[in-house]
């Protein structure tokens, strides 16, 4: 009965895979999130002096789940900021900044800020990339008078930088892809 | 995971010497042991002579008396035929003919070579082959012949000349086959017996698995999951290697293909050898292409290289057997470079742009360079196989498959020195064993019971710095079938049923960071019944209703975040149920001497059919605005038809004509389903030239295909209209020229000769860009 043996045989190697499954895998490590970057701070500190306005974008636990929390104080009419722009991926209290990231790369990255309607602010860069060119982490608005609007605030990833007449308008035919992109209202009384 | 397919073989020589000792008849037969003898045997074979293969000779067989009478290309066969003794006389004007007797058990291919004028001592090759599957389900194939005129491209691509198979593809590098409308987990592949457990749920992962390593590849259209396991709801894909010697000797083949579009040069060789009762062959293939190009731009980033080798030995006996088999298939591929979006906005600028933006880094020219976004793929199987005659009891057969799927996936990042990090860093180990046996026939009745198991470990390779896509898990499967049909002379019934039993646990991060470890059993019995009728030798008509299932996949299940290559914000459910599929497919086919056509109709009850419901509103990001799409379950329904026709126009040219429909609707909420193949015809016409200064099997041919339109598509689920109907027109022509024992064979094929630009709707990428030109292709095949 050779043949019945086999059988026997087969049958355990089958309950045996089977039953692998009951043996322990070592439980993995979470991946430690470097891509995401899920907090945005713009801060508008007036060149006369004053409290500055932080307007502030954050998705404390990323795409999916709770919704994100934006704020955008009021600006003043007619007035000249300087405007910082703040990267960071923040966990719990942890805050990890990812501006160096975006310095060390600055060639091939670029914010544009899109205010809607035009008239709302003047926005020019003050930094450059190792290029000459502007990157835009720093940058100084101008406001114009009274109104409401929105500004996009847009960083864009592996654009040409050299396109002709790059600017907040034509950068999609720059080629490239965007890293971030975040809209606030934005009131100028 | 359950898969009964049996390859193991049984191998007999047996020298058959016709009357005058002229003519020598080598006649291995291999007998597929997922079979047993019935009268559900075959014949078939091709009849040749010096000039080139013979159309219109007389095949007779005695006792029963049958004939038939080769078609254009010298095939002929029957079927339904009893197990016995049969005598064959062969029949041309001009030539001597030919008389042997042979011995039928299973299935026989002849290779007849028929002799101008002088009686020559001529070797006659004669090999078997038989379908594992029975007469109910019908198994459309490629052989060898056919693929040889197309050889180069990926599995896919190989694939679609079969009627009722479509391409689903992501940019021009990447081809999953598309079955009666379904696609990915919701078809089987069997890669040399063993089901392909690869990550099959993404649309941008092509089956790894090397054409080159095929002498056959069929498609079973019928929901086969009874013997083949869970899977198989839109059909099951064989692809088959050539069997190993069985008698003293060496050949050897190789092939070599260039085509312009991308500058893709592909070599392929294999040796195959047999002594002391082993049989072996190894094969190898490396491919390296670059930048394809379609009318207007170079489509940057579209390289690929590739590199596969596999070795076989075998040895057999008349009452046992067994093979070791081993294939490594590895490629790398680029994704194209305009492909990679941050947002909707990306998107959207992407579907104004008449041609790609490409990202700083990339040009618009041609290059062999691959950057990220790329994939880096490689695919171990092992397989061991053996069988055993067991006397009384019948044949048992069984194997074991080890697959080590390794896929990595560079993506563009945000810091340039990450992007030699893979971002998404899968292995997958799954070990597969089967055991069937085949009882020894009961008057009409042959049958065989099986059991199967699968273990299944994926791991995320740390240090990706992204949260994976898919889980670590670990899946365990067992299944029992029991299969029986009944077999007269024109008829055949057969009946299977099937229980499976699944259990899946996966070690998951929460959105904290905290461990969680989620278990799931599922459970299924399918079933399968069909009936298979001969009317006369011409008319034939099958017709099968059977069951079949899939556990919901761990993207499904798990899926938590944006999937980059879509745009779209994507959330699993962990409350899935099974998808339960219940096809009924109907085929009827006619051949005369003058005209072979065949037309199959289905139908497709998918109950919890799983899909990406998008939801309302979308959802802002730092990112930007994004879709969201829910995994959620509903009721779908696929109908549809297809055919193919061959007339004889004459002694050298024949009309070929294909087409494919298929409507798919999900019922719960009377709408369309995206992705669904449009209405599609091919014709041809092919002119086969005479045989003159040395060469033969001389062809050219000139084919069209013409895609509808996709109109039934529900606009909210697709970013953009599906892109207008288009024809393109191929043209291909082929000789060969005996050299001796030796054979070389050139094809030449021109693809989309009029370098139309259009979109295809089944191509993920049709946001993006154009497909492919114009593309010239030379095909060198040297046997020997």
């Amino acid at each position: 009965m050779t043949t019945f043996k086999f059988s026997q045989w087969a049958m355990t190697l089958i309950l045996g895979g089977v039953l692998f499954t009951a043996c322990n895998k070592k439980d993995p490590e979470p991946e430690n999130e470097q891509e995401e970057i899920n907090s945005m701070v713009v801060t508008f500190s007036p060149t006369g002096g004053g409290s500055p306005v932080v307007f502030s974008f954050l998705d404390a636990d990323g795409p999916g789940g709770l919704p994100a929390v934006i704020a955008a104080p009021a600006l003043r009419a007619n007035t000249t900021y300087n405007v910082g722009v703040a990267l960071a991926k923040v966990k719990g209290a942890a805050v990890e900044s990812k501006n160096a990231e975006i310095t060390a790369e600055g060639t091939v990255h670029q914010f544009f800020f899109v205010f809607n309607p035009t008239g709302l602010a003047q926005h020019t860069y003050s930094d450059t990339d190792a290029s000459n060119r502007p990157i835009g982490l720093a940058n100084r608005v101008v406001t114009g008078a009274a109104a409401t609007g929105a500004l996009r605030v847009i960083l864009r990833h592996e654009l040409n930088k050299a396109f002709a007449g790059l600017n907040a308008t034509n950068y999609l035919q720059a080629g490239g892809e965007t890293d971030i992109e975040v809209s606030f209202n934005v009131a100028v009384q | 995971m359950l898969h009964l397919l049996i390859f193991a073989t049984l191998f007999q020589l047996l020298l058959v010497q016709r009357f005058a000792a002229l003519l020598i008849l080598s006649l291995t037969v291999n007998q597929v042991l997922a079979q047993s003898p019935g009268c559900h045997c075959s014949i078939e074979g091709k009849v040749t002579s010096a000039n080139g293969s013979l159309g219109q000779a007389s095949i007779r067989l005695t006792t029963p008396k049958r004939q038939t009478i080769t078609n254009g290309e010298g095939f002929f066969s029957f079927d339904r035929l009893c197990p016995g003794e049969y005598e064959v006389q062969i029949h041309y004007q001009g030539y001597t003919d030919q008389q042997f007797r042979c011995k039928l058990d299973s299935g026989l291919h002849l290779a007849i070579r028929l002799e101008e004028t002088t009686l020559l001592l001529e070797a006659v090759t004669v090999q078997a082959q038989r379908e594992a599957t029975g007469a109910v389900h019908l198994a459309t194939s490629l052989d060898k012949t056919e693929l040889d005129k197309a050889r180069g491209g990926n599995l896919a691509e190989s694939l679609r000349d079969i009627t009722g198979v479509n391409l689903l593809q992501t940019g021009p590098t990447i081809a999953k086959p598309i079955i009666h409308g379904l696609h990915s987990n919701r078809v089987l592949i069997l890669n040399n017996g063993i089901r392909q457990e690869g990550q099959q749920w993404g649309s941008e992962h092509a089956p790894e698995i090397d054409p080159f390593i095929a002498t056959k590849l069929s498609v079973i259209k019928g929901a086969a999951a009874v013997r083949y396991g869970s899977d198989a709801l839109g059909g099951v894909i064989i692809v088959t290697p050539p069997d190993l010697p069985r008698a003293p000797g060496f050949t050897g083949e190789l092939y070599l293909v260039g085509q312009s579009n991308g500058r893709q040069g592909t070599a392929s060789g294999s040796v195959a050898g047999y002594a002391r009762g082993i049989g072996w062959r190894v094969q190898a293939t490396g491919k390296r292409g670059g930048n394809l190009h379609t009318p207007q731009y170079f489509l940057a980033n579209t390289g690929l290289r590739e590199v596969n080798f596999s070795g076989a030995v075998g040895y057999h006996r008349e009452k046992f057997g067994g093979e070791i088999f081993y294939s490594r298939f590895s490629t790398e591929i680029g994704i194209l470079a305009s492909a990679h979006i941050g947002n909707l906005t990306d998107l959207n600028f992407a579907l104004q742009s008449p041609r790609p933006v490409y990202p700083v880094r990339f040009n618009d020219e041609f290059t062999y360079a691959i950057q990220s976004p790329r994939q880096k793929i490689a695919h171990h199987l092992l397989k061991a196989n053996g069988h055993l005659q067991m006397g009384q009891m019948g044949k048992l057969t069984f194997q074991y498959g080890l697959q080590a799927n390794s896929r990595r996936e560079f993506d563009q990042r945000r810091s340039s020195a990450a992007t030699d990090r893979a971002a998404l860093d899968l292995q997958l180990i799954t070990h597969t064993l089967d055991v069937v046996l085949e009882h020894r026939p009961i008057g009409p009745l042959q049958g065989s019971v099986g059991l199967s198991g699968l273990f299944q470990d994926n791991h995320n390779v740390p240090g990706t710095g992204i949260r994976p896509l898919v889980p670590d898990y670990r899946a365990g499967s067992g299944g029992i079938f029991v299969i029986e049909k009944w077999i007269k002379n024109t008829f055949e019934l057969e009946v299977g049923a099937r229980y499976d039993y699944r259990h899946l646990t996966a070690w998951r991060f929460d959105r904290n960071d905290q461990l969680t470890r989620p278990d799931f059993n599922f459970h299924n019995v399918s079933g399968t019944v069909g009936a298979y009728f001969e009317w006369s030798d011409q008319l034939n008509f099958r017709s099968n209703l059977a069951s079949a299932w899939r556990a919901p996949a761990p993207n499904e299940l798990f899926s938590e975040g944006l999937h980059h290559g879509v745009a779209a914000l994507e959330f699993g459910r962990a409350d899935l149920r099974p998808e339960q599929a219940y096809k009924w497919i109907n085929t009827i086919q006619y051949t005369n001497p003058k005209i072979r056509f065949e037309a199959t109709l289905y139908y497709n009850k998918i109950d919890n059919y799983i899909y990406l419901n998008p939801q309302l509103p979308p959802e802002l990001t730092i990112r930007g605005a994004f879709p969201v799409f829910n995994y959620d379950q509903t009721n779908a329904r696929f109908w549809g038809l297809d055919g193919s026709l061959r007339v004889n126009l004459g002694p050298a040219v024949y009309y070929t004509a294909k087409g494919a429909m298929v409507r798919a609707r999900d019922v719960s909420h009377q709408a369309y389903l995206p992705w669904i193949p449009t209405d599609r015809i091919e014709n041809g016409l092919t002119w086969r030239v005479p045989n003159r200064l040395g060469w033969q099997d001389a062809y050219l041919s000139v084919n069209s295909l013409s895609v509808a339109r996709q109109r039934r598509y529900e606009g909210q689920s697709d970013y953009a209209a599906p892109p207008s109907g288009y024809t393109i027109y191929h043209l291909d022509a082929g000789l060969a020229w005996p050299l001796g024992k030796q054979k070389l064979a050139i094809h030449f094929s021109i693809r989309n000769l009029g370098n139309l630009a259009y979109r295809d709707y089944l191509n993920r990428f049709r946001y993006f860009t154009d497909e492919t030109g114009r593309n010239f292709i030379l095909r060198l095949n040297y046997f020997f």
